[in-house]
């Protein structure tokens, strides 16, 4: 199994131009990062376009990986992410594609699942239930929908201003749980 | 988790708020802006994402599309090939077989109409742009040293070439077929290990200079990944 240094050292010879460990690491990550950009996009053929795209940044950014200080997959996975969502807000009208829910899941654990130790995951949920009724939500459906501010006043039915007060409130109140 | 205890509250929420991705286009720059000079922000920022990316695992692995990795290969390294100081004579050599295989080809289309009858094709592909502005059908019959295409639609632009290339099964290297001819039907020859390749495998089309790529590897935009289909 692919673990968490080898994606470290895919990234680091990536970094230096290295075409066999872009192959590797694209073998190794691309399934995960399919399913981040098939998640916030919710349409294959976006996906596609945008994972292509983060897998070029990728090829352009890796020799400045080393100095950020990121673990390798939430560093791949911030990265697909944000590009995602950036083609999410540029995309005119929202499409949700019902048929386009991913139908090929990969067995077994992913490089990611198993350097993120349950006790995180599970203080982050600890935290997230401290918070007040609905603002986890908030915060979850910004995190894995790429949802925006507007579409989450219009959800929680406040003006976008309160909206943001809550949710900046919320972060406050995450960050101090998850330095406990 | 240290580093990031000196920025107040506020900034500590707008490296939230960026960090999900909420800031508004104007805001999301000013604040990428301060993270080029503020090592507190950013390591405010690497604080978030760390502990955001805790809730990736509901993130659903799914496996892209196979063809998805050729064709990121085939557009990234074809556009950062240097042109490894390939010489003109060379260039012209590439030209002059190019023309070569232009009038042979000229000449097996001939040979083509001739034997239409015979020719069924046990694996095909239709390739189709983006834009629709291309449409090159290629079928291709088990045991022939060929392949045939059939131009349904698209014009190569003035002084461009289209180059076929393949792209064996398990394989992220493309192969050149070469240039595909004008004409709205003929033959493209096959070296006996490209057709021995070409079920399970990938074709695509790049947009070349006239006589195509003068290194080997695709050098313009690829057009169209169509992975070929068994009949």
């Amino acid at each position: 199994m692919t673990t968490v240094s080898d994606i470290e050292n895919m990234i680091a010879r990536v970094g230096i131009g290295d075409r066999n460990a872009f192959s590797a690491l694209y073998d190794a990550t691309s399934a995960k990062l399919f399913g981040v950009c098939l998640r916030i996009l919710n349409n294959r053929a976006d996906a596609e376009e945008a994972l292509q795209e983060v897998f070029v940044r990728i090829w352009q950014k890796a020799s400045s990986y080393s100095a950020n200080g990121y673990s390798p997959m939430t560093w791949l996975i911030t990265l697909a992410r944000n590009l995602a969502i950036d083609k999410l807000r540029a995309r005119k009208a929202p499409t949700t594609d019902i048929d386009d829910v991913p139908d090929l899941r990969d067995q077994g654990p992913t490089p990611e699942a198993a350097a993120i130790a349950s006790s995180e995951r599970a203080q982050i949920d600890t935290c997230l239930n401290e918070l007040d009724d609905g603002h986890a939500d908030a915060v979850r459906g910004a995190y894995l929908n790429g949802d925006s501010y507007q579409e989450l006043a219009d959800r929680f039915d406040v003006p976008i201003n309160t909206m943001r007060t809550w949710l900046r409130r919320s972060l406050l109140k995450l960050k101090e749980c998850l330095s406990r | 988790m240290s580093g990031s205890t000196d920025i107040d509250k506020d900034d500590f929420a707008l490296a939230g708020e960026y960090a999900l991705h909420l800031l508004d286009a104007k805001e999301r720059a000013a604040f990428e802006q301060r993270l080029l000079n503020e090592p507190a922000l950013r390591a405010a920022l690497r604080e978030w994402d760390e502990d955001f990316a805790t809730m990736a695992n509901e993130f659903e692995p799914v496996s892209p599309p196979d063809h998805l990795k050729a064709k990121i290969e085939l557009d990234m390294f074809a556009a950062n090939t240097p042109s490894h100081g390939v010489s003109a004579h060379f260039w012209s050599l590439r030209r002059f077989i190019a023309s070569a295989v232009a009038v042979a080809a000229l000449v097996m289309i001939g040979f083509y109409s001739y034997n239409l009858n015979r020719f069924s094709p046990t694996q095909v592909a239709d390739m189709i742009t983006a834009d629709e502005s291309l449409f090159i059908h290629a079928g291709y019959q088990d045991g022939d040293d060929e392949l045939h295409f059939i131009r349904h639609k698209g014009t190569t632009g003035e002084g461009r070439s289209l180059e076929l290339w393949l792209i064996p099964a398990g394989e992220t290297v493309a192969v050149s077929l070469g240039v595909i001819p004008e004409q709205e039907r003929g033959v493209m020859p096959l070296a006996a290990e490209h057709a021995a390749a070409i079920k399970g495998g990938t074709l695509a089309i790049s947009d070349e200079p006239f006589g195509g790529s003068p290194t080997g590897q695709a050098t313009g935009p690829v057009l169209v990944v169509t992975p070929i289909t068994d009949l």
